[in-house]
């Protein structure tokens, strides 16, 4: 076989690229395509209307936005077509202990000093029994949230009332809805069909095509799978292994169901931990979505459909809809000339928002290493290095939100409370304990503020300190402690609320249902 | 000697132990430090001054003015490395910016873009400390976005006497407690596995809570509990060198050279009056003779002394019970990238981080942490170190030899991908900048068979236009700088 032509960026044929599955993963990928790399591919989409999208209402991470302003999406126009709200951080209710309530914000706490974070300080200050109060009272994010306040940071952010970021929260079918615009605007051709099958090549296994069930067969040179759990082109047709997960992430399930909004407009996600899993609230502008995700050995499906019924706050919008996953990835998610975007890549419950997050690293990783008509074992090593890194990152803080539990009320709680965990979170847990320190990695997601969050609203406190906030004076201590609080309460009472800062400037339109 | 306060022994004569006497006593409230002074220099230690952006941000932390250490210390502000004799051509290996991204898009795509188009100038053109070098000149780094020299940084070239006295004399000033002797042995606890005291020759007893090893490679304190050596002579095979005494020097210092030779390298360092001259080799490929007589004529001067014999790699575990080495007591590397006044600043800055709490001793946790990050960042230190040895196109025995050396697979990886498509991956401890690493694989003749898609996508009209506004930007500041 002849070695690839020299590519230069010039004169290189266009790749044809085939996109399975048209939801929030597929039109992402497609549209991120097509915006960025206008010339050097021209792309398929194949999707059915008949088998319908996973997106429940979608809770984002800040990242969303650097994927819409890389794609040139106007912001107002963006959120009042999808629906969507603003979202500051997660709020954790019952996590620790029953009658717990913090929340992981986009953000960092505290101010610190001389190169020592802040929470050694406000360890130090707990120690000493100063009126420290709770380490979320020194994220302005945590208090906009808790008087559903929205402003945009100022742009020369870093400082104290500064510190924050924000995502969305969004209806994911609208977001694929407006994409597709995006993407069939750019050239995007999409085919609506039932896939029933891939053809490959006999000598090196390549994908060749995929089948429809009107029988054509849509050619191409590489392969997205976007079709969600079932994993069509990885799983199902290059047969990669599935790593199981779920002995440490036991939840398999989730009931969801939309209801009314009651009451103000929170500017954050919910997570309210259940008997046998958790509840998210993820307020939109015209209604909640709600959802049980639990684990199916330690709940029957209707008690858990029952208990959702229950527990939502306004009129039911529609009939509780159940979801099936196991926690886990793809050993690779690229194989062959196909990579996996999304569900079919692997899943990790919503605990933290992470799924929208997953699917942009895989398409940022997509978009710098596209190949050309023959795979290089370098890229697809590469890209698989890159969502391995990001799966396992996440895999342990969630755990960590599990693990870090005194709850042994039943017995899904007693089991996750109790599981061994792996070796890497076992380490960082130890190293937190000893003195707040939290390992930073180059590569993959959530950094220190958030690994603080979760450690110290689940009452995993570090025995000691570093040693150099020793060095303040108590007194400078307490007064630096109180000037924060005042400053971030001034700075938030000047900021509009979440409702009418949205009514302003993004509302969807038509009227609330 | 007990007050109450937890005491910490730093041993040595060093920099490396003025700098960690400094540093604790400035940093941690409460603590008692006494330094020993056996007045055993290491050699190579005191040597070479060059540092890296990181001292500054050591200086920054002990909030150690640096226009005053300049000043009083008759140091020099360094902007890079010139090399020369590896590949065809010189290239600078500055701190720094090379060339702004555009629509997030590196600048080097950019440039290995308009590189496969034709001429393109050398990549060293469009950096500010290659261009402020090539003139000799220095400017501080600037806060306004527009100018060249916002994307500007530097290290010190120290000279290191006088430097280790200004530090001892602010370490004084923070309490540290000096005390001269030699030791004459070293007591271990019933174990062994931790250190009890010292004893010195006049009979006194030391014993401390923690014991830093800043002697240099001897490394003799840490040498007394369980010692793995990791050694890369495979990897680096330059084992001797020989130095000259400073000599006046003509040339305004901003910069070092560092030149390829047959059987080895010579380095030329510049302090604001003097320059000193560096000849390192491979023992297998040239005799000490054959290497003085190649020194004085590279130098035009005679070698002092004898040949100092490297050996280059790492200690496993660099903190063992209540012992932690620092420094080049914990990994040793030719002195081709001003890596040892760095790794001194780096394990300072980790160990003051994972100081021993209230209750004095540290946890297995922070140990296996600090000896996991330092390992790591040592690695990386060594890879890029490396570099040039593995890409070179010298036609010498050693050359040949050290192309085909072990790589790590870290290494071995990022090579293969850079050479695949011009991308860089991200490591954990990185001692380098991106663009320090970009600079020696385009310097040393690496160029990507493909290029990034996205950059693929820019039109060439924009690269251009982006290419030249950047020479001129850089062009408009020397001649203001004339």
């Amino acid at each position: 076989m002849s070695a690839p032509a020299h590519s230069n960026g010039d004169d290189v044929p266009r790749l044809r690229v085939v996109v399975v599955g048209g939801g929030t993963a597929g039109w992402m990928t497609a549209s991120a395509l097509a915006h960025v790399l206008p010339t050097r591919c021209s792309i398929v989409l194949v999707e059915s209307e008949a088998i319908g999208i996973v997106g429940v209402g979608e809770a984002t991470l800040p990242h969303i936005r650097a994927f819409n302003e890389r794609l040139g999406i106007d912001e107002s126009n963006f959120m009042a077509a999808t629906c969507a709200t603003y979202k500051l951080g997660i709020e954790f209710v019952d996590w620790g202990r029953i009658g717990d309530r913090y929340m992981h914000p986009f953000g960092s706490s505290g101010r610190g000093a001389g190169g020592v974070g802040f929470h050694h300080f406000w360890n130090r200050a707990c120690q000493l029994e100063l009126p420290a109060g709770q380490f979320g009272d020194y994220a302005i994010s945590v208090a906009m949230s808790r008087q559903c306040r929205f402003a945009p940071p100022a742009r020369q952010g870093g400082d104290l009332t500064t510190a924050y970021n924000y995502a969305y929260q969004f209806d994911a079918s609208l977001f694929a809805s407006y994409l597709r615009r995006i993407a069939e605007k750019q050239g995007v051709q999409r085919i609506e069909a039932r896939i029933v099958g891939a053809s490959q090549d006999a000598v090196n296994g390549n994908i060749t095509g995929v089948k429809l069930e009107d029988g054509r067969t849509i050619a191409g040179d590489f392969f997205i799978d976007a079709s969600g759990f079932r994993s069509l082109l990885l799983g199902e047709t290059l047969g990669e292994p599935f790593e199981d997960w779920s002995h440490w992430l036991p939840c398999d399930r989730a009931v969801a169901m939309p209801c009314r909004t009651e009451g103000a407009l929170s500017p954050f996600t919910s997570s309210i931990a259940m008997d046998a899993g958790w509840r998210w609230r993820i307020p939109l502008q015209h209604r909640t979505g709600n959802g049980y995700v639990h684990a199916s050995a330690f709940i029957e499906e209707q008690k858990a459909i029952d208990s959702l019924v229950a527990a939502v706050e306004g009129q039911p919008l529609a009939n509780p809809r159940v979801l099936r996953f196991k926690a886990g990835r793809r050993q690779r998610s690229w194989v062959r000339n196909c990579a996996a975007v999304g569900l079919s890549s692997g899943f990790l419950e919503p605990l933290e928002s992470t799924s929208i997050y997953l699917i942009q690293v895989a398409i940022t990783a997509l978009l710098e290493l596209l190949p050309d008509k023959e795979v290089s074992d370098v890229d697809r090593d590469e890209f698989n290095d890159l969502v391995a890194v990001e799966y396992d990152r996440i895999r342990d803080f969630l755990i960590l939100h599990y693990h870090a539990t005194r709850r042994r009320d039943t017995p899904f709680w007693n089991y996750v409370g109790t599981m061994p965990i792996p070796d890497s979170l076992a380490a960082k847990i130890a190293l937190f304990r000893a003195r707040g320190r939290v390992e930073p990695y180059a590569r993959g997601l959530f950094l220190e503020p958030s690994w603080l969050a979760v450690y110290l609203g689940q009452h995993v406190v570090p025995r000691d300190y570093d040693r150099r906030a020793d060095g303040m004076p108590l007194d400078r201590l307490d007064i630096a402690l109180r000037r924060m609080r005042v400053e971030i309460d001034q700075a938030v009472e000047h900021m509009p609320d979440h409702a009418d800062y949205i009514a302003s400037y993004c509302a969807m339109a038509g009227e609330r249902p | 000697m007990s007050d109450g306060r937890r005491l910490v022994l730093v041993v040595g004569s060093g920099t490396a132990a003025a700098m960690a006497a400094t540093a604790i006593a400035r940093s941690l409230p409460d603590i008692r430090v006494v330094r020993l002074d056996d007045g055993e220099e290491d050699a190579l230690d005191e040597l070479l001054g060059a540092s890296r952006p990181s001292v500054r941000a050591f200086h920054g932390a002990l909030g150690v003015d640096e226009a005053e250490v300049v000043e009083r210390t008759r140091a020099s502000y360094r902007l890079g490395t010139r090399v020369s004799g590896w590949s065809d051509i010189p290239y600078f290996r500055g701190h720094g910016m090379y060339g702004e991204s555009v629509s997030g898009v590196s600048f080097h795509h950019l440039w290995l873009r308009a590189h496969s188009r034709g001429t393109v100038a050398p990549f060293d053109s469009f950096s500010i400390s290659a261009s402020l070098a090539s003139q000799s000149r220095f400017a501080a780094p600037s806060s306004q976005r527009e100018s060249p020299l916002a994307g500007l940084d530097y290290g010190l070239q120290l000279n290191l006497p006088a430097y280790a006295q200004a530090l001892r004399s602010l370490g004084r000033a923070a309490g540290v407690e000096e005390i001269h002797g030699n030791i004459a042995a070293i007591l271990q606890s019933s174990d062994g596995g931790c250190i009890r005291a010292l004893k010195l020759a006049d009979g006194r007893e030391l014993a401390a809570d923690l014991y830093i090893d800043a002697s240099g490679h001897a490394a003799g304190v840490r040498r007394a509990l369980p010692w793995r050596w990791i050694d890369w002579n495979a990897s680096l095979p330059v084992d001797r060198l020989l130095f000259s005494r400073p000599a006046a020097n003509q040339i305004p210092p901003v910069s070092d050279d560092l030149v390829a030779l047959a059987a080895g390298w010579r380095y030329e360092a510049r302090l604001q009056d003097a320059t000193v001259h560096l000849l390192a080799y491979s023992s297998a490929h040239e005799t000490d003779d054959q290497a003085r007589a190649t020194f004085h004529h590279a130098a035009g001067t005679a070698p002092r002394d004898q040949p100092v014999v490297l050996r280059q790699g790492r200690l496993e575990d660099p903190w063992a019970g209540n012992c932690v080495a620092i420094g080049s007591a914990a990994v040793s590397l030719e002195p081709s990238a001003a890596s040892s006044l760095h790794a001194v600043c780096r394990h300072l800055d980790r160990l003051i981080a994972c100081w021993p709490g209230h209750d004095s001793r540290a946890t297995p946790a922070e140990i296996a942490y600090f000896n996991r990050r330092t390992a790591l960042g040592s690695d990386r230190l060594r890879d890029f170190v490396q570099l040039p040895y593995l890409l070179n196109q010298r036609p010498e025995a050693l050359w040949r030899a050290a192309a085909a050396g072990p790589v790590s697979a870290e290494l071995a990886r990022d090579l293969a991908l850079f050479r695949e498509r011009g991308r860089l991956s991200i490591h954990d401890e990185d001692g380098f900048e991106r663009d320090e690493w970009l600079a020696s694989l385009i310097g040393l003749g690496v160029i990507p068979r493909r290029i990034d898609p996205v950059a693929a996508e820019l039109p060439m009209s924009k690269i251009q236009q982006r290419l030249e506004a950047i020479s001129t930007g850089l062009r408009q500041l020397m001649e203001t700088l004339q």
